[in-house]
């Protein structure tokens, strides 16, 4: 139809001339062809694969190259292919250097610079192409893109391209142009746009070369013809042979054009039915959409209402959560409530109990010393007539009376000096013990003590030897001191047979009194110095037979050395002797007072 | 001849210190009840009292009071005798009026030169 009108238009401007000029070109090309076999018709190609592009080899192929192939030898055509891109091709058609270009889509524009064939050669797509991680689904994504276009293309500049489409839908995007379709998907692969425009059958052929991908953005069907410069006088002879021969292949099935469709789009046109192909697809294509768009709103209702009831569900279960946490805080405050009160109860019943145990400790003291007063009366006649009888006040005692009466009096004095302990323990014990606190001379303590027991010491055949510091003072109380020396070197001349015992003073940091009672005794067992200082555990129960003791000294002793604020304790090597270390402070300090 | 009353219950401990005391040459008067002793201490006016604490009627200490409380000489020496050895006995005997304080069991050997510091 468009041909149809173009040739009335041409004629209608061009007038007689025209139509007499055109007769004589067909004449003169008759009278040419009929001359010479070969004429040269110079055809433009550009890169556009699958379309037209130049082989490995450097020969034309591609789609126009094959139903050009078919044509040429038909009309006696020699071919002379003069490479260039898109735009170099379009300006040598303007400029007549070229015969023919194949591959231009029809635009009102373009008809007032050249002359197009009638019949329709191929339809063309185009579309959106952009790369892995670029999200680009439909033309509103173009927003703020960069964009490469085949510089001067119809599917960028024409009334349905790129530009007038996103103009259309109010988007702003940059464009790029360039050369060739091959360069656009290079700047896509790149990066250094987000996209590119290209035929459909070009990103078909390519998109996996360039690592493109296709987007939902399809537009602008171009129907493709051969375009002819219009000053040429060879333009209406080729348009006419281009449209007959043209004819002639879409009317034949097993033609080279649908081979050609076929071989290079891998698909088979239809650019003869009624409807054309590209309306069908477009018909498939939105009824698609539709379709999709229906499902996908479908999909998106289920999608929310499925949502909608995951979202009750799941605060119906935090609900639910919500309240066993509750529950089991309720709970654990009642456990702790209940252990508090335990721990509560508990504690007043070893409050209670604890009173109680002072209670008996006071009780058992009370009784220790009735106990003892009650001994002492009777142990008051054991003793006192034992002592008249032996001083020879009842009349004279013969040897053995003497020896026996002896007997008695000594267990007599074991029994008093039990009594003692016991008494001076529980004193200690019931906190009734009142330390009689002065200033005192060390040195006076010590020869208290070393002139107690001189005399045991000699008849043992002992060495006694003290080191004692000049001018010590004592604030404490010296009956204590004493008594806890006194026991303590007791002790260690009763367990020693040879050497020595000695007992030796210093004074440390200033504050404190250390003596040393040492001897080269039997010394004691490294397992029974853990009972040293227990109440009647007189280590060696074979030694009690030669050495009496009431099993209550050491217990004493450190009870008294506690009770001066100081302490004992005792270091042994079994066979070798025994070194007893008490440690009082130089001035009693009132807080220690047990 | 210088006389001793001896308060004391205990009839074995009354006989050894009398015994003693006698054979030391004192003249002794004794009383086994605190009331008894306070009596012959006023009327019998001895140079020395050795006192017993624990008694069946009033104790030693009270008997000791009373003896002061009474008309007799405040001089005369009063010495606790007394099987008594815990803190603050002594202090008690010599709060109540004692001159002096010997615990029991007595030491045979030491016993009259105590007593005889009194005298």
């Amino acid at each position: 139809m468009r041909g149809i009108e173009k040739a009335v238009e041409q004629i209608l401007c061009r007038g007689l001339v025209s139509l007499c000029l055109l007769l004589l070109y067909v004449a003169i090309c008759g009278a040419a062809v009929a001359a010479d076999d070969s004429m040269t018709v110079r055809v433009g190609i550009y890169e556009n694969q699958p379309k037209i592009f130049t082989d490995d080899i450097g020969n034309a192929s591609g789609f126009w190259p094959d139903i050009i192939g078919y044509i040429a030898p038909k009309e006696g055509w020699e071919i002379e292919y003069i490479h260039g891109t898109w735009d170099q091709c379009l300006e040598r058609l303007e400029s007549n250097e070229i015969d023919m270009m194949p591959d231009v889509a029809y635009t009102e524009e373009r008809s007032r610079l050249y002359d197009f064939s009638h019949e329709v050669v191929y339809t063309s797509w185009s579309m959106v192409y952009t790369r892995k991680g670029v999200d680009i689904q439909s033309i509103l994504d173009l927003e703020g893109k960069s964009i490469a276009v085949l510089k001067g293309s119809i599917n960028v500049e024409g009334p349905d391209g790129i530009k007038k489409l996103v103009t259309a839908f109010n988007i702003n995007c940059t464009f790029t142009e360039v050369d060739s379709y091959t360069r656009v998907f290079e700047l896509v692969k790149s990066g250094e746009v987000d996209a590119g425009v290209t035929s459909k059958d070009f990103g078909y052929q390519h998109e996996t070369d360039f690592n493109v991908v296709k987007t939902a953005i399809i537009f602008q069907p171009s129907p493709l013809y051969f375009a002819f410069p219009k000053n040429s006088s060879l333009t209406p002879y080729l348009v006419e042979r281009i449209d007959h021969r043209m004819k002639g292949l879409k009317q034949d099935y097993g033609s080279i054009y649908y081979q050609s469709l076929a071989k290079w789009f891998g698909e088979k046109h239809a650019e003869e039915s009624v409807i054309p192909m590209w309306l069908i697809w477009a018909l498939a294509g939105t009824g698609a959409i539709i379709l999709l768009l229906g499902g996908g709103s479908w999909l998106l209702r289920s999608q929310v209402r499925s949502r909608t009831k995951e979202l009750i569900a799941e605060i119906a279960e935090r609900k639910r959560a919500e309240e066993k946490l509750a529950r089991y805080r309720h709970q654990l405050e009642k456990l702790v409530e209940a252990r508090t009160a335990e721990l509560a109860a508990k504690t007043a019943e070893v409050e209670k109990a604890n009173i109680h145990l002072q209670e008996m400790d006071r009780l058992k003291s009370v009784f220790l010393a009735s106990m003892s007063h009650e001994l002492r009366t009777p142990l008051n006649s054991i003793i006192g007539f034992t002592g008249v009888m032996l001083q020879g006040m009842t009349g004279e005692v013969n040897d053995e009376q003497q020896k026996q009466l002896t007997i008695v009096k000594s267990n007599a004095h074991h029994l008093l000096d039990l009594i003692n302990d016991v008494l001076d323990i529980s004193k200690i014990e019931a906190g009734r013990v009142e330390l009689s606190l002065e200033e005192f001379k060390l040195n006076d303590v010590m020869q208290d003590v070393v002139q107690a027991f001189s005399h045991m010491v000699s008849e043992k055949g002992l060495r006694f030897a003290t080191e004692v510091p000049e001018n010590g003072v004592l604030f404490s109380d010296e009956r204590r001191v004493k008594q806890v020396l006194i026991n303590l070197v007791s002790n260690a001349v009763k367990f020693t047979d040879m050497g020595t015992v000695k007992v030796a003073a210093r004074v440390l940091d200033g504050e404190k009194l250390e003596i040393c009672v040492s001897d080269t005794g039997i010394g004691i067992k490294e397992e029974d110095m853990s009972k040293l200082f227990e109440p009647f555990q007189q280590v060696d129960m074979s030694l009690r037979k030669r050495h009496e003791g009431t099993g209550l000294g050491l217990y004493l002793t450190r009870k008294l050395a506690e009770l001066l604020g100081g302490d004992i304790s005792a270091k042994s090597q079994y066979g070798q002797g025994s070194e007893f270390i008490f440690t009082m402070p130089l001035r009693y300090k009132h807080q220690v007072e047990v | 001849m210088k006389r001793i009353l001896i308060i004391e219950d205990n009839e074995s401990n009354l006989y050894l210190t009398r015994f003693i005391l006698e054979k030391n040459g004192y003249q002794v008067i004794a009383a086994r009840e605190g009331i008894r002793g306070v009596e012959l201490a006023v009327k019998e006016k001895p140079d020395l009292v050795l006192m017993d604490i624990q008694l069946p009627d009033i104790n030693g200490l009270e008997a000791v009071r009373r003896i002061r409380a009474s008309k007799i000489d405040h001089e005369l020496p009063i010495v606790a005798l007394s099987s008594y050895a815990m803190v603050g006995d002594r202090e008690r005997a010599l709060a109540a009026g004692c001159t002096g304080y010997i615990e029991k069991p007595i030491n045979p050997d030491t016993f009259m030169l105590e007593i005889a510091k009194f005298l």
